[in-house]
């Protein structure tokens, strides 16, 4: 093995790595996967495939608060018009509140812990579609 | 990107100079977790396999217990092990890749970090790339190889969108289990392109493959990726699933159960319409014309693949405990007793195996993934403290 592999090595695994990108963590991948499932769950047709997931912060409790054992996810769903937007969130919340629920149950079994869960809905305009966004969310490279 | 080249290599080589003098300190050991997912590593591989460290951290408690267990399993195989040997060396050609990382070498490294752990000579590891068509339960097979819902799986075609990486360890190997997004015909966007593109480096990346159908025999709609596949099958060992075989008995077209999901994203309010709308609009009568039962299913695959190693009949949905999936693990773990495992299938099916072989024994089992170090931190299957 010669030095620039072993610089690539700790390049990517590196706790200290200072060019981390936003899903290398492989709980929050994770999540954003389960998620996801529930999104395909929920929705019909071909809703959940104009759909992307990213959780945008994945935080275990620090040990000596309240609730050791929560663990509190953001994330953040992309959809592709803003006709989707209000369908992915149904009427006063009811659809988002439902993929939640399903989420939240998923990775509560996973991490056999207490998960806080917030969803954001966000509209990224076709983002299948460009190069850039596919980039972002690590399609491509 | 400028900055970022001038500084990395900076970075990294302080590192390595605090890796040689903080070697004990915890902090510093390489984060290990149950899944790896290599995102941007494997949807486009113009850098091929990223380059890992051999376990140089891992903790030495458990180094010395899997050791003992190791010594007593090797002195009693060693003659089997040298045979094998000899037999890769002559095969290295076909094993030999960019990024693959050699056993000698890391002998050589770890002497001083890894005297009394494992005997990395004796050790096999490798990637199992799953592929197959979109829809074809590719997910559910390997969350049914890992006993664990790692990788998500639904009814619905093209839930994968990345390449996963699933690791289970043993004390004699390391399996890599690599899920891909399933195959279609014509990329429709840019972002089903990027998912074929984590095909085509799973294809690169594989040690072994193992290609998923099911039971209509749905072959591998691209036929790019169906060529090379072909083609790359007569030098990797190949596995081929027939997968759903629970639908035998109806003949109808019940895709919705064949790919439940399993257990705890478990959820049955899906309706059916919905379900059929991607599976039966485009092939639901055409696929009733193709086989229906097993022993057609394996004649066809034989013809697509005749040097396929081996052509199992599983249903991944039933989990770990299907004969199928159980005989599947300990071809791809090398044991123990595969036979056993191949008794327990049923009748054997003409074609299941290669023409005048008539089961898979442990040794030839154990000689699918090459022999190396692991890829990976030994304690990330274990590793569950934070679950």
């Amino acid at each position: 093995m010669s030095i620039v592999e072993v610089i690539f090595c700790f390049q990517s695994y590196n706790p200290f790595c200072l060019f981390a990108k936003p899903n290398h963590n492989p709980h929050s991948f994770l999540a954003s996967e389960m998620i996801r499932a529930a999104l395909l769950e929920t929705f019909k047709k071909e809703l959940p495939y104009c759909c992307e997931v990213q959780v945008t912060s994945f935080k275990e409790q620090p040990k000596g608060s309240l609730n050791p054992k929560l663990i509190k996810i953001e994330a953040n769903i992309f959809v592709e018009r803003d006709s989707q937007k209000v369908i992915v969130i149904g009427k006063q919340g009811s659809k988002i509140k439902e993929v939640g629920i399903l989420a939240r149950t998923s990775l509560e079994h996973f991490f056999q812990t207490k998960v806080y869960l917030a969803l954001q809905v966000k509209v990224d305009k076709d983002w299948r579609k460009k190069d850039d966004k596919l980039k972002k969310f690590g399609y491509l490279k | 990107m400028r900055t970022r080249a001038r500084i990395n290599p900076l970075i990294g080589i302080f590192f390595l100079l605090l890796s040689t003098l903080l070697q004990n300190v915890p902090a510093f050991h390489v984060e290990s977790s149950l899944v790896h997912t290599r995102i941007s590593d494997y949807t486009a591989s113009s850098r091929g396999r990223p380059r890992l460290p051999p376990p140089l951290f891992a903790s030495p408690a458990s180094e010395s217990s899997q050791n003992n267990e190791f010594k007593s399993e090797t002195t009693t195989a060693n003659d089997a092990y040298t045979e094998q040997r000899k037999l890769f060396e002559s095969l290295d050609s076909s094993f030999d890749y960019e990024g693959r990382v050699q056993s000698s070498h890391q002998g050589n490294n770890n002497t001083s970090n890894n005297k009394n752990s494992i005997d990395y000579n004796q050790f096999h590891s490798g990637y199992v790339s799953v592929i197959g068509a979109a829809n074809m339960g590719k997910s559910t097979l390997v969350n049914s190889l890992l006993e664990e819902s790692l990788c998500i799986a639904t009814r619905r075609p093209q839930t994968t969108r990345h390449a996963i990486l699933g690791i289970l360890t043993t004390n004699a190997c390391q399996l890599c289990l690599l899920d891909t997004p399933g195959i279609i015909e014509t990329p429709a966007y840019k972002l089903q392109e990027g998912m074929m593109e984590a095909v085509q480096g799973a294809l690169k990346d594989a040690d072994v493959l193992l290609v998923v159908t099911d039971i209509f025999s749905t072959p591998i709609p691209n036929d790019e990726l169906f060529a090379r596949v072909q083609k790359l099958h007569a030098f990797k060992p190949t596995i081929v699933v027939i997968n759903k075989t629970d639908l035998q008995p109806h003949k109808v077209n019940s895709n919705s159960d064949a790919t439940d999901k399993t257990s705890d994203q478990n959820s049955d309010d899906d309706d059916d319409d919905d379900n059929n709308y991607y599976t039966a609009a485009e092939d639901g009568d055409e696929r009733l014309e193709k086989t229906a039962t097993i022993p057609d299913a394996v004649s066809r695959w034989r013809q697509y693949l005749p040097d396929a190693l081996a052509i199992l009949p599983i249903s991944a949905v039933d989990g770990p405990t299907n004969p199928g999936v159980v005989l599947l693990r300990r071809i791809l773990l090398g044991g123990p007793d595969v036979a056993a495992a191949i008794r327990d299938l049923g009748r054997p099916i003409p074609g299941m195996f290669r023409p005048g072989v008539a089961f898979i024994g442990d040794d030839e089992a154990r000689a699918l993934l090459p022999l190396g170090p692991p890829l990976y931190d030994e304690d990330m299957y274990t590793d569950r403290s934070e679950r």
